[in-house]
């Protein structure tokens, strides 16, 4: 089998918080294949954001190893790290400020090319950037446009069009439809899914949306203070979710409709504990209705709990399935 | 029965430099005591600047025109002493961001017995027991101790339970929310969503709730009103908008937002274009421009907005069957 595209393994990384250690993330792993999207959801302070921020070395990884089509992407040299910047791109939640207000959106989208494709003529420039325009469903005539001209949705279709002009092989997406109206947002995710078609790109797509995560993602790894809970293809996480987080994630969703089904998980009445100062055993326990003795002392491990489907939870054997 | 909230023709203008934006076009709008109302609608629909000229909280650029009634007395702009009367004491305010709408350097404490002090004439130390009885009211844990904390003392949905019971501190018969859980994490918009059950159920409270999210809506409330382009387009009770909208603005937006029970293949539905600008009006149907129905007769002519039995009204020449829908 040939290797992953991207391989994360045990990644750690941390934040220096008042002489402390804050864990943002402890001993993350996953793989993600060509053109396949890999869904990360989690609460605030999940360590999400972070993630998309060591996958793209924006922040400082304290150990651990990224492999770019199997050789360590974080002992790369600066030609690498190049190929890096040119390979993997971002789109951020908010499009108004991931663009420089002072500089057209012609100018905006075309700076990737003036980095990467500098043997090109300025009218060859000008073409892409038309051409990306259009393929984000933006006409070509916006490019003279600034920002603050642009409505949300635009402006994120402007924040796509730079991320994908020089055609990455990864697509990180922070909270890409977060700020967005509902029916700008379902355009977005639809105009997402088919870049990616086109362009055969990987994705990473974090959300604390549940539905969106669930329409647009392969597979989808949650988050809580900073570790797995589980990671699971979608069917498996949506239809037959094991961590009880998972599942009060799930059933804390409101769904349009009267009579609403609930899985039944609730979560105490307490919130999640602070970053800095995480529960000892599954950091999940203070919050967990299923929580024993051992769930206090003992980390649980990552175990398969079906076929492509991983948990970490001391209890998910004696816990029931589905409802 | 006489309304806690009674709106009639209500419009909201604010002059800009580049001229005047009509965020409410006339908006009829009343709530029964006890009843808990939904407004949905996206960015710009006029949802929160309809409420907040209730509340006389315009941006100082802003106008209104209309008459507002809140449990029968009239409220206006050159009638201050009613208003201040009213808000507060007959009205109580949840909004989005918790930290922004609590005082920073007072306990939490001070600031609900302000409340009672200012609107009920209590003393120091009833103000406090109060407080208190008003915190374990919304569900918050070791209340003696929480009452001397500060805000930043305190999580993001326990500074929303903290909102809440300002809001219902001296007992009003309206509480106007906006958008009051869009900033929490889903557990803890649940949890806030649950409080909200609980004050359905236990009083002659009514509520206005202002959410983008109709999810929000089911769990919570009787009717709902969904608002476009500054005009309410569809008003029913909730069973009814999500069984049978007939709104086209309704019945897209429905089905624009991605739900953990609906098919996951294919694209998802949307509803083309954007909501239009503030600064102009069409002569027709704001929404005309994005509605796959929209005839010759919605560009010329605008829907009013008609009751069609049952409790419901729509503002659209060619409502949806429920077949169609």
């Amino acid at each position: 089998m040939s290797a992953p595209l991207l391989a994360v393994h045990a990644l750690n990384v941390s934040y220096d918080v008042d002489r402390r250690k804050l864990r943002a993330l402890t001993d993350i792993s996953f793989d993600l294949d060509g053109g396949e999207t890999l869904g990360v959801v989690g609460e605030s302070g999940c360590g999400k954001s972070t993630l998309a921020r060591a996958i793209l070395r924006l922040v400082r990884v304290a150990s651990g190893r990224i492999d770019w089509q199997g050789s360590d992407w974080l002992q790369h040299d600066p030609r690498a790290l190049r190929l890096l910047r040119r390979n993997v791109q971002i789109v951020f939640q908010d499009p108004f400020a991931s663009l420089d207000p002072r500089m057209t959106v012609g100018a905006a989208i075309a700076e990737p090319l003036e980095i990467f494709r500098s043997e090109r003529t300025l009218a060859e420039r000008e073409r892409e950037v038309a051409r990306t325009l259009e393929r984000v469903g933006l006409g070509a005539a916006l490019m003279n446009r600034y920002p603050h001209e642009l409505s949300g949705g635009q402006c994120q279709r402007a924040a796509i069009a730079r991320a994908i002009i020089l055609e990455p092989r990864l697509l990180v997406c922070d909270e890409p439809v977060s700020a967005l109206d509902v029916s700008i947002q379902a355009q977005i995710v639809n105009l997402l899914r088919e870049l990616q078609m086109e362009l055969g790109m990987s994705m990473i797509f974090i959300s604390h949306n549940l539905a969106v995560v669930r329409r647009i993602s392969d597979r989808a790894l949650v988050l809580y203070l900073g570790r797995t809970m589980e990671l699971a293809s979608r069917d498996a996480l949506f239809r037959t979710p094991r961590h009880p987080y998972t599942r009060a994630l799930l059933d804390s969703v409101p769904t349009p409709s009267v009579g609403a089904r609930r899985r039944g998980v609730r979560l105490d009445a307490n919130e999640m504990p602070a970053p800095i100062d995480p529960p000892g055993g599954c950091v999940f326990h203070t919050r967990c209705p299923f929580a024993i003795d051992r769930c206090r002392q003992e980390i649980p491990r990552l175990e398969e709990a079906g076929p492509g489907q991983r948990v970490a939870c001391h209890r998910w054997r004696d816990l029931p399935v589905g409802d | 029965m006489t309304p806690v909230l009674h709106i009639e023709n209500l419009h909201v203008r604010f002059a800009t430099p580049d001229g005047v934006i009509e965020a409410v076009r006339g908006v009829d709008f009343s709530v029964a005591p006890g009843e808990f109302v939904g407004i949905v609608g996206e960015s710009g629909s006029g949802k929160s600047q309809m409420l907040l000229a209730v509340l006389g909280l315009l941006a100082r650029n802003g106008t209104t025109t209309g008459r507002v009634r809140v449990e029968g007395v009239e409220l206006s702009q050159d009638n201050e002493d009613a208003l201040n009367r009213v808000r507060g004491a007959r009205i109580g305010t949840i909004f989005q961001d918790p930290m922004t709408s609590l005082t920073p350097h007072m306990t939490i404490g001070k600031q609900l017995a302000e409340v009672l002090e200012v609107h009920h004439g209590l003393t120091h130390a009833e103000a406090r027991l109060r407080s208190i009885a008003m915190l374990e009211r919304v569900h918050i844990g070791a209340a003696q101790t929480r009452i001397d904390q500060y805000p930043h003392q305190l999580s993001g949905g326990m500074r929303q339970r903290v909102m809440v019971a300002m809001a219902l501190a001296c007992g009003p018969a309206l509480v106007v929310a906006d958008e009051p859980t869009t900033a929490l994490d889903v557990t803890i918009q649940a949890q806030i969503l649950a409080l909200f059950r609980d004050l359905r159920r236990d009083s002659q409270l009514a509520m206005v709730l202002i959410t983008h999210d109709f999810g929000v809506v089911a769990d919570v409330c009787d009717r709902v009103a969904v608002m476009y382009a500054g005009r309410i387009v569809e008003a029913a009770a909730t069973r009814d908008i999500f069984r049978t909208p007939r709104h086209p603005y309704t019945e897209g937006l429905l089905a624009a937002a991605p739900r953990l029970d609906d098919e996951v293949t294919g694209p998802m539905r949307t509803i083309a274009g954007q909501p239009p600008s503030g600064y102009v009006d069409v002569p027709g149907c704001s929404f005309a421009e994005r509605c796959p129905w929209a005839s010759d007769r919605c560009r010329r002519e605008r829907p009013r907005l008609l009751e069609s039995g049952g409790g419901r009204s729509v503002a659209c020449h060619h409502p949806l069957t429920e077949v169609r829908a």
